[in-house]
């Protein structure tokens, strides 16, 4: 039998679930079979906003960010919220149900890894000049609260499917944002 | 304009963007865009006419995304859709040449069942409530952006169950060509062009580039006029604005090539604008129309695959049918419907591309067992499945409930059954097999089988079903009891392929009955009937030499070129000699030996169906198999779990193995003897809905053998103070993942505590640490599930000591 190298999403979807050290082939074959039913349920979709630094909506004046802008030499902010849809919460809580508990484990680092591993392509997509780190409000001095922000601010954000709830929570679960500062002009 | 009448005809011009555009004029975003039919409906006027003055003569409403689980009050929602259709009507009636106004309707945004949580009916009725409301305001109705085709489904059969009106339907391709949910562009036009939309269209999600090798794809299969609407491309932002990376001179370039390969209709999705399609337009404007329909194939689709009858034999998988079979009989009876499901993954992996789905056993409720078989069944196999009843009403349900095209099994020569079934046929849009039977039973000869086929054929083209959509079976008899009408059986297939030019489909296993080494008569009986025809063997799939005979046959009938599938298969096969050949087979997993009874490996490699096999096997006390390999396999798995030699879904699935063992000997387990421990309340606090780290705790309890009371997520105070007076638990066990809820958990403690409750408490979860357990009042942090359980070790031989 050939050996499959590990890819970046088995990598992550590892990192999750704890084992930073080598995985053994029962381990891989766990995650591979995981990552294969977290793609199957998967439906991608995203929406994005572009604004210029200076009068963006969304308030940036947190001293993470700005740090972050800074050092990128940015003059405009990509906000993207991304989702991989509802699929995977519906499929955990009947796992979960069954008493399926180590699937419903591995299926949610799976979907952890596999949310940002299409937001990380969608971004690359976007061509952004001289993107930053990608940032989402919980971090550093960002408050949670920006969340709201981002979804009043961004066009298309209902397509998604994604909603807030009143803890700032996303649902589906499975869903991200983030701020990007870039060279826009 | 009869829309009807000139499609594939006459070009038809679609608008372009309509988001965007309310963008681009000021709409703020994060506004819901069907809210500004009422509250800007001029706006929207604004837009419609812009696009009809571009050339458009097909507008759709604005009402992506009004359907009741995007605006929940139904006046509301009637409200938006009257505005938007008005504001269309209005806007149509102001343009210079004739358009027709059609309703556009979105997905819901959730998904289907058994994928999701959306029940199919469920997701029926949000589409029919909103043709209700619409369907005497316009002239036609597009389901369009959709990304999943049994939602595609669900869509069009609200339409055609509640309107007469022209449908057209239009999916959306991913840049791996395939569909979200991963079916391919050949399904898509397969499923769309069965249930009878009048229309087929591709939009959204990819610029025209990028849609090309899809369009074409489906311009290649389709026998229905297609209709493309690319976005612009991707967003950018340049200058300070963002716009979309396709110029409407680059868009008009494209569709001027679909226009020559064949489309019957554009118009344009996210980022295009009235400048797009007016450039479009202008370029194709009077030339005349290039489409050419494909011919008609016979095809089924399962969730991601399709079947096609060509020249290749199709195999049909006969297993999941309970006549003959003991054990399947009693899974379908007491519920077990996994077993079921497992056996039809064997079939498919040993290579059936179709599986025919039969659940007849007196004393089930048929329909209810079918439906909810093909559920479980399309959660995880994707070829296409054979709806295998006798009863019209079943037959209807779960082609009804079906994701894809069927195979239906079946319609005969009599007439009341054909009178039944045919419908059934015509609305769901499935192949259906026909049974030479006549009003008198199977007739002996070939001829008069014949007969029948050509009488099921003539009377399914009253129903507008053609003879590609009906596969004959002539029916094998046994030869031991009828030998001489075994050659009839053959010489129907020649005939029915030959003459009739349907495909041939046979029961192989019947003609066997009676005889001694049964798989030789068989295979010799399959190659007999390949030659003269057949093209949909129902067999058994697990029957390797079977199977290889028809791989075999496809060499050499040379329609397995260059035998390259016989080759792939076979080039590993062990060619038995005289003497015995040994087994090739290898233990599947042979990764590490282990020292043990088989219980202890079972249960730490964590393999459940093994584990459960054994103990039932098993004639030690109880209380031994707990000692003596139980909890010896738990201290194993512990231990590589500390060591970090296996990681936390493994660990669990040895506890979830360990805990099968538990259930299967609890009942003949003394409750005094010590050896049922706990119980164990817990729970996630109030106001989070984090429960995995629970569940863990909760499975590696239950595999010590803790009596586990689990409370779920989001427990109130109460419920739980309420759970402590009932079960009298030895351990409360807590949990919480955001700091946010850290705050209920110390309101629960908080809340015992003043209800005399003394009870110890062990908290976890992401945030929780010593400091924080102390903090709130609890009495032991617990890090992870391994330290819950010797916690509650701890606190059982406590109370042991007290008793």
């Amino acid at each position: 039998m050939t050996e499959e190298p590990i890819s970046k999403l088995e990598k992550r979807t590892l990192a999750y679930l704890g084992t930073g050290k080598e995985a053994s082939e029962a381990q891989l074959g766990l995650v591979r079979q995981a990552i294969e039913d977290v793609k199957r349920l998967s439906r991608p979709m995203f929406a994005t906003a572009f604004y210029s630094i200076k009068d963006c909506p969304i308030r940036l004046q947190f001293s993470s960010l700005q740090k972050l802008f800074e050092l990128g030499e940015s003059d405009s902010v990509c906000i993207i919220i991304s989702t991989i849809g509802p699929a995977i919460d519906a499929r955990m809580e009947v796992l979960n149900q069954r008493g399926d508990y180590s699937k419903s484990l591995l299926i949610d680092a799976a979907a952890n890894a596999y949310v940002e591993q299409i937001t990380d392509d969608y971004q690359e997509s976007l061509n952004l000049k001289n993107p930053t780190f990608r940032f989402a409000p919980g971090y550093g001095d960002v408050p949670l609260e920006l969340q709201r922000e981002i979804f009043d601010n961004v066009p298309g954000s209902g397509k998604t499917g994604v909603k807030l709830d009143d803890n700032y929570l996303m649902h589906p679960w499975k869903s991200m944002t983030g701020i990007i500062g870039f060279k826009g002009e | 304009m009869d829309i009807r009448s000139v499609l594939g005809k006459e070009l038809l011009v679609f608008d372009g963007g309509f988001g965007s555009q309310l963008q681009a004029r000021g709409v703020k975003p994060g506004t819901n865009s069907a809210d500004i039919n009422i509250m800007n409906p001029e706006l929207v006027y604004a837009i419609h006419k812009d696009y009809i003055d571009a050339g458009t003569n097909c507008i759709v409403t604005n009402t992506f995304g009004a359907d009741r689980f995007h605006i929940e009050d139904y006046e509301k929602l009637k409200a938006n859709i009257l505005a938007a259709c008005d504001n269309a009507r209005r806007a149509a009636k102001d343009g210079d040449h004739e358009v027709n106004v059609f309703y556009d309707m979105a997905p819901t945004g959730k998904l289907l069942k058994p994928l999701g949580d959306l029940d199919f009916e469920d997701a029926v009725e949000c589409f029919k409530e909103q043709v209700l409301i619409a369907r005497d305001h316009v002239d036609g109705f597009i389901i369009e952006t959709m990304t999943d085709l049994y939602e595609v489904k669900a869509a069009i059969l609200a339409v055609k169950e509640n309107t007469d009106k022209p449908l057209f339907c239009s999916v959306t391709f991913q840049e791996n060509g395939k569909m979200l949910t991963g079916a391919s562009p050949v399904q898509a036009v397969t499923l769309m062009e069965a249930l009878g939309v009048d229309m087929i269209a591709i939009n959204c999600s990819l610029g025209p580039k990028e849609l090309e090798p899809v369009i074409m794809e489906m311009l290649s299969v389709a026998t229905k006029p297609m209709l493309v609407q690319p976005n612009a491309g991707l967003p950018v932002f340049v200058n300070g604005e963002t716009s979309y990376n396709v110029t409407a001179e680059e868009f008009s370039q494209y569709i001027e090539k679909f226009f020559e390969a064949g489309i019957s209709a554009f118009g344009g999705c996210c980022g295009t604008t009235p400048e797009h399609i007016r450039l479009s337009y202008e370029k194709v404007k009077g030339r005349e129309l290039k489409f050419k329909p494909a011919p008609v194939a016979t095809r089924v689709t399962g969730t991601t695959t399709y079947v096609e009858f060509k020249n290749r034999v199709v195999r049909c998988g006969e297993r999941l049918n309970p006549t003959g079979k003991k054990k399947m009989k009693l899974a379908l009876q007491e519920g077990r419907l996994y077993d079921i499901v497992d056996e039809g993954v064997l079939q498919v992996e040993a290579g059936a591309d179709v599986l025919d789905v039969n659940v007849g056993v007196p004393g089930i409720d048929e329909t209810a067992v079918m439906t909810e078989l093909i559920l479980n069944l399309q959660e995880v196999i994707d070829v296409p499945l054979q709806i295998d009843s006798s009863n019209p009403e079943t037959l209807e349900k779960a082609c009804r409930l079906y994701n894809g095209i069927p195979l239906i099994n079946s319609v005969n020569g009599k007439q009341e059954v054909m009178d039944n079934v045919f419908p059934i046929v015509k609305k769901y849009g499935g192949v259906v097999l026909g049974l030479c039977i006549g009003e008198d039973g199977i007739p002996p000869t070939a001829n008069e089988r014949f007969a029948i086929a050509n009488k099921i054929v003539n009377e399914a083209a009253k129903y507008g079903i053609s003879k590609n959509r009906i596969i004959i079976d002539s029916l094998v008899l046994t030869a031991s009891a009828q030998q001489k009408e075994v050659m009839e059986t053959i010489k129907c297939v020649k005939l029915v392929t030959d003459e009739l030019g349907c495909g041939t489909a046979l029961g192989l296993s019947n003609v066997s009955f009676g005889l001694p080494n049964r798989p030789l008569i068989n295979r010799t009986f399959l190659v007999m009937a390949l030659l003269s025809g057949l093209k949909l063997p129902i067999l058994n799939p697990l029957d390797k030499e079977l199977m290889g005979a028809i791989d075999a046959f496809e060499v050499l009938n040379f329609t397995d070129e260059n035998a390259a599938d016989y080759i792939m298969r076979h080039s590993s096969d062990v060619v038995a000699s005289a003497s015995a050949a040994p087994k090739a087979d290898a233990p599947a997993s042979a990764s590490e030996e282990l020292d043990g009874s088989p219980l202890y490996k079972a249960v730490v490699k964590g393999q459940k169906h093994q584990a459960v096999d054994i103990v039932r096997a098993m004639t030690d006390e109880p209380l031994a198999i707990v000692s003596d390999h139980i909890i010896p396999a738990l201290d194993t798995v512990g231990k590589n779990y500390d060591t970090g030699k296996i990681f936390l879904p493994q660990l669990m699935i040895a506890a979830e193995t360990a805990k099968l063992v538990f259930d299967e000997i609890k009942g003949k387990l003394v409750s005094d003897s010590g050896a049922t421990k706990g119980p164990v309340i817990i729970a996630t606090v109030k106001n989070d809905v984090h429960d995995i780290g629970k569940n863990i705790v909760k499975v590696v309890l239950q595999s010590y053998g803790f009596e586990v009371v689990d409370l779920g997520k989001d427990v109130d105070p109460e419920v739980i103070y309420q759970a402590v007076c009932q079960y009298k638990p030895i351990a409360i066990g807590l949990s919480a993942l955001m700091t946010t809820t850290v705050i209920s958990m110390a309101d629960t403690i908080d809340f015992l505590r003043k209800r005399k409750v003394s009870i110890p408490v062990f908290c976890g979860g992401a945030v929780v640490t010593e400091e924080v357990v102390k903090n709130i009042g609890g009495d032991y942090y617990t890090a992870d599930a391994m330290e819950s359980v010797r916690v509650c070790e701890e606190l059982q031989a406590r109370v042991e000591e007290a008793k």
